[in-house]
This record gives C-alpha cells, structure tokens and sequence, in this order.
C-alpha cells in the first residue's frame, strides 16, 4: 500500500473515530445512553420497534448491573417477559431481541442471549449481534 | 463514558477485517454508511414490528444492502467487506452461513444491475425472497450449510 494511502485512510479512520465519540457525547436519552430497566418498556410492541430501540441500553443496563445473573429461566421472563420465538442462536439458553444495527456498517440485529448453568440458574448473558 | 456494548461506538464496533478494509478504502466509506442505513430504513418500511428480527426481515436486510454496495463499490469489493462484517469470532457458524448466503445473492442482483435505482434494487431482493431465494433461517442441526 502507498504511504500516501494509507495516510489518507488513517486520517479518515481518526476523524471517524472523533466522529463516534462526539455522537456517543451528543446523544440523548436512548439510542447511546444507558438506561434504566423499565418493564413496561421492555414489553411495549410500540416502541421497541422503533429508534432508539430502548431494549438495547436497558439491556446494556441490566448486564453491567450483574442482574441477570444468577436468575432462573421463571425469574427472567418474570422480568423479560417471554424470550423472542426465533431460530437464531439455536445452542443458546434464551434469546431477546434488542434492536437492529445501532454502530458499525452492518444490517444487523442485537439480541441478549444467556445461558444456564447446571443447576439452571444464569451462569451467562451478553449482547450479541446475528 | 463508559465502556459498554451500546456506548462502544463505530470503530470499537468492527471486525478487525472491516477496519483492515476501510484503512485501505477511506473514500468508500460514506457509500458503505449510506448503504447500511438505506437498507435499514428500507428493511424497517417493509417489515415493520416483529417483522424486523424475523428471517425474512433480515434476509432481505443483507441482499439489499450487499446489492447496493456491488452497485455503488463494485461487486469485488461488496464481496469482501460484506465478508469482513462476518468475520468475528463469536458469529455462530449459521447465522453466519445464512448472511453470506443473502450477501451472495444481493451482490448478483447489484452487478447485474449497475444502473439500477435505490427502489429497483429493493424490490429485486424482494422478488429474490418472495422467489425463495433467499435464506431465511440458519440451518439446523444436520442440515447442510448455504453457503
């Protein structure tokens, strides 16, 4: 590759980085800022459908608080209500939907997976992408 | 600001194979954005509610948008950065299999089609899936792999 090029790319590359973290500063509520649990939210069809697709920060919420954790399959869909009926992530214990693609350059979809441990309780739960 | 997934931002957010292919491609990446967030949007209008996260809603999702970068980067490069977006260790080897498979098909419907408008591309990946072409589930257990 050119020096020059690869120049160039790095520059672009530094000025879409600053780009992200002024967009991640500038947001506002949803859609980039953490958000607080809400089980009403949670299940509400008119919304979650919809930008900022708020499952995806309360679920960044829920993990980073290690709620999930520790919970059996009754006592999350409790609070999640029931997992989405899909056939994706198939060696998955249990499997959300969050939202469509919300970073990067893809068309994809963000789901809160969890596993269980032996004794059936949330040994695991991430955020992942299809 | 925090470290998490939704805080993580655009850069963190790539493989390593889309960041090696955008450092040698910088002036492909407004059309790259664009084409994500048209085949978004387009994706949204046509599949709404549930409709997003089912495999249709995501199958056309990927022939859209890989159709719209072989248009607009050319198939050869559509080819490797819709591969690259695959490349990441934790893709389940289905849900990846199923992607490519979409991606193949849209990068077909943009080459032979470079002329082709925004709507025109969507509704041939529409026809691809309403034709079953496209896939629309990963493939389960013991089932070959599409692609």
């Amino acid at each position: 590759m050119a020096p020059a090029r690869l120049a160039i790319g790095l520059a672009v590359l530094a000025l879409l980085g600053a780009g992200a973290v002024w967009h991640v500063a500038a947001s506002g509520d949803g859609g980039g800022t953490a958000m607080t649990f809400d089980p009403a939210v949670w299940r509400d069809e008119g919304r979650i459908y919809t930008d900022p697709f708020p499952r995806l920060a309360m679920a960044e919420a829920l993990i980073a608080g290690g709620t999930l954790t520790g919970l059996t399959r009754p006592e999350v869909e409790d609070r999640l209500g029931p997992p989405t009926d899909t056939p994706y992530f198939a060696d998955r214990d249990l499997v959300y939907w969050l939202s469509e693609s919300q970073r990067g350059f893809g068309v994809d979809s963000h789901w809160l997976v969890m596993d269980f441990d032996g004794g059936g309780r949330v040994v695991r739960a991430e955020i992942v992408r299809d | 600001m925090n470290d998490g997934y939704v805080r993580k931002g655009i850069w963190t957010d790539l493989t390593p194979a889309e960041k090696s292919y955008l450092i040698q491609h910088p002036w492909q990446i407004d059309e790259i954005w664009e084409a994500a967030q048209t085949a978004l949007a387009e994706a949204r209008s046509r599949f709404p509610g549930a409709g997003l996260h089912n495999g249709s809603g995501d199958a056309f999702r990927h022939c859209y948008w890989s159709a719209l970068l072989a248009r607009d980067i050319g198939p050869s490069g559509a080819f490797e950065f819709t591969t690259a977006h695959e490349a990441y260790s934790s893709n389940p080897a289905g849900e990846r299999a199923m992607d490519l498979a979409n991606n193949a098909v849209g990068i077909r419907i943009g080459r032979d089609n470079p002329e082709a408008t925004d709507a025109t591309l969507a509704a041939l990946c529409h026809a691809a899936l309403l034709a079953g072409e496209l896939t629309t589930a990963p493939p389960a257990p013991g089932q070959p792999y599409p692609y």
